[in-house]
């Protein structure tokens, strides 16, 4: 019998696991209010994957509206975040239903293929720096500081990871007809996240693009940095995707005035209009 | 009843065996590299050779390397459908441990009970009481004298005073040959080889 | 700190981990049972092992999207895919430490039981494998509860329905909500050691 007992023993306690595990797996993402706002029932409409990217998650704002839209559509509304190329690559694939994403490069493509692109909000893209500001750069455009602070070769962060501020800083290079790969010792490429970096440029007390709501939310800790200026050249427009009109609820939600109360709540500017 | 008559190659040595055995215990010896162990494996068709070979099953087997399954003493001898022990046998009083923290002599001891418990009518050995005590040593081989009024039983072993208490006919490997002599020459030609 | 947070996290990182290491278990052990040549698989097994995690979850992903081969099942971004993902990661290695369990057993012994058992050779070998399964389970186990990478592609690291403590870590490290993370991160560790530490005190009592 002894055998035999360990072997049941065994078995019993992966049956369990199993079990466990596939009703949880049943079930679906838990609601949590009762609705009797006049707003569908909550879960009703089935479940969507909404793909954005990992930075505009990390700003926070995403759960928040994501939750807001769920309450006001009846979707469970699934997020998954990744890059911005990924993003897309979701949404061409159908692995999710609508998408919030920020390279209007790369939603061209969607849009070309018949998706709705509905920009709604924005925001912009800060140069940030030694508070002393050796380059003496504050107030200029970021093209024009971009040259000087690459001529007098003061530290500048880069993050190297094809991430949307990634993409922006480099597009700026380019108009100023410059090669980022060329840059000598004093342009530091890290391959971290946007917060990772700025804490780098804190260290290093160098110059770093980041993102309005990143900078906006840790500045505090960041004590060697300051806001050095920004212009047009770095804004950053944030636009909803789908192809499908039963999502259009979710787009209008975003023009209301509840939720450009959230976007400003995290240092985002609605945009109006199409 | 065992017979062989085969011929096999091994380390570039050629050998040949013909033998007809009856029940009992037969000792087979040698220096080493001989061929003993290869023999055995011959035997059991895990070696090739040429010829023919014939044993009257069931076959039981201890190899040189004998080890039990990582696993306790009891599971061990259920696999071979042991369930009790006679309450003399040193393995009584640790039935439940794990199999792989018995001594050397132990885990002989349990090899040999799983192979016996078969009831094999040709029990081949390998060197099993290389690394057991006095005691236990002397045990075994009268079990296996006893088991060899059943069945025909062969071992293979390093030990020339096995060979003076046991007294039975040995397969002597000698310079590429396999005699099976009678024990006292057995023992004179392996008194010859300190020579 | 949000604790109900940190607790419905911890138990979905457990379930799932513990789903697939026990699956990864179950297949490795009959694997290594009925395999006739334990030796030629080994080295196969062990390469397959160490194949970087993300890129097991690419491949998950790419099965379980709508436009993969598996994509009809739609378990991509749901609990399914997350543990498919992670059972990928400790089936070779389970398959590769059960090899070496029985590889261990000197060549004599398999000898041994083909000569003896034929018959019963199968559960022979079952029987040798299970004394260390609870080993090569904590292995296992240590080897995908930390994984972030292929986690976030199958699963989607979605906050309530597929994330993990790893991905929450992550996550949360990212938004800048270091207690959290930092509250979650202890409890991983405790998750990966306390196994091992429960192990060691049981076998010493048993000595």
């Amino acid at each position: 019998m002894y055998t035999r007992k360990n072997w049941v023993k065994i078995s019993l306690v992966c049956l369990v696991l199993v079990t466990l595990g596939l009703t949880l797996a049943g079930c679906s993402k838990p609601k949590t209010e009762e609705e009797s706002t006049g707003y569908p029932e909550a879960g009703s409409k089935g479940t969507i994957v909404l793909a954005t990217t990992t930075s505009f998650r990390d700003s926070g704002l995403a759960e928040v509206l994501v939750k807001e839209m769920e309450k006001v559509s009846g979707y469970t509304i699934n997020l998954v975040a990744q890059g911005s190329g990924a993003t897309i690559e979701l949404l061409q694939r159908g692995d999710a239903q609508v998408g919030i994403t920020h390279a209007p490069d790369l939603e061209q493509a969607l849009v070309d293929a018949g998706w709705t692109r509905m920009p709604f909000m924005k925001n912009y893209f800060y140069l940030v720096g030694p508070k002393d500001d050796p380059a003496g750069v504050k107030d200029k455009s970021l093209p024009e500081a971009f040259k000087i602070i690459h001529d007098k070769q003061l530290p500048f962060v880069n993050r190297n990871d094809n991430s949307g501020t990634d993409v922006k800083e480099r597009n700026i290079w380019k108009s100023l007809g410059l090669d980022p790969d060329t840059f000598g010792s004093w342009y530091i490429k890290t391959q971290a996240g946007m917060l990772n970096s700025l804490q780098i440029a804190n260290e290093k007390g160098a110059y770093i693009l980041t993102d309005q709501s990143t900078w906006m939310k840790n500045k505090d800790q960041l004590t060697n940095l300051d806001f050095i200026t920004t212009s047009e050249e770095g804004v950053n427009i944030y636009s909803f995707l789908y192809n499908d009109p039963q999502y259009q609820v979710l787009a209008d939600y975003l023009k209301t005035d509840d939720a450009r109360k959230l976007m400003e709540q995290f240092f985002f500017e609605p945009i109006d209009g199409e | 009843m065992l017979s062989a008559d085969v011929r096999f190659t091994v380390a570039k040595k050629h050998f040949a065996v013909d033998l007809q055995l009856t029940e009992g215990l037969y000792l087979i010896m040698g220096p080493n590299g001989a061929g003993k162990t290869t023999f055995l494996r011959v035997l059991l068709g895990l070696f090739p050779y040429e010829g023919a070979v014939h044993m009257d099953k069931p076959l039981g087997y201890i190899p040189q390397h004998y080890q039990p399954l990582n696993a306790s003493v009891e599971d061990n001898l259920k696999l071979f459908g042991v369930t009790q022990l006679p309450s003399s046998s040193p393995l009584e009083s640790k039935r439940r441990l794990s199999a792989m923290k018995l001594s050397g002599g132990e885990k002989a001891m349990l090899g040999l009970t799983q192979v016996m418990a078969l009831q094999p009518k040709t029990l081949l050995v390998d060197e099993i009481t290389a690394h057991l005590d006095q005691p236990s040593t002397i045990m075994i081989e009268n079990t296996l004298k006893d088991y060899g009024r059943r069945a025909v039983v062969l071992l293979v072993t390093h030990q020339w005073d096995t060979l003076l208490r046991l007294k039975v006919p040995t397969l002597l490997f000698l310079n590429n040959t396999a005699q099976l002599l009678p024990a006292d020459d057995a023992y004179d030609r392996l008194l010859e080889t300190l020579r | 700190m949000d604790l109900a947070l940190i607790g419905r996290t911890l138990v979905f990182t457990v379930v799932t981990t513990a789903m697939a290491c026990a699956l990864a278990l179950v297949v490795g052990t009959l694997y290594a049972s009925f395999v006739r040549s334990p030796w030629s698989h080994l080295s196969f097994w062990r390469a397959i092992s160490s194949i970087p995690p993300v890129l097991v979850g690419l491949v998950v992903y790419l099965l379980f999207s709508r436009k993969g081969p598996l994509g009809f099942l739609r378990w991509l971004f749901t609990p399914k895919a997350l543990v498919v993902a992670q059972f990928l990661l400790a089936m070779p290695m389970a398959i590769s430490l059960c090899l070496q369990q029985r590889v261990n057993l000197p060549r004599d012994m398999e000898e041994f039981i083909l000569v003896n058992l034929p018959s019963k050779r199968i559960k022979a070998m079952m029987l040798h494998l299970r004394g260390s399964l609870v080993n090569i389970g904590f292995l296992t186990w240590g080897r995908i509860l930390g994984e972030v990478g292929a986690a976030t592609l199958s699963g989607g690291a979605i906050v309530g329905y597929t994330a993990t403590l790893a991905t929450e870590i992550m996550y949360r490290t990212n938004l800048g909500q270091f207690a959290n993370a930092i509250a979650m991160g202890v409890v991983l560790l405790l998750i990966s050691l306390v196994p091992s530490m429960v192990l060691e005190v049981t076998s010493r009592a048993q000595r």
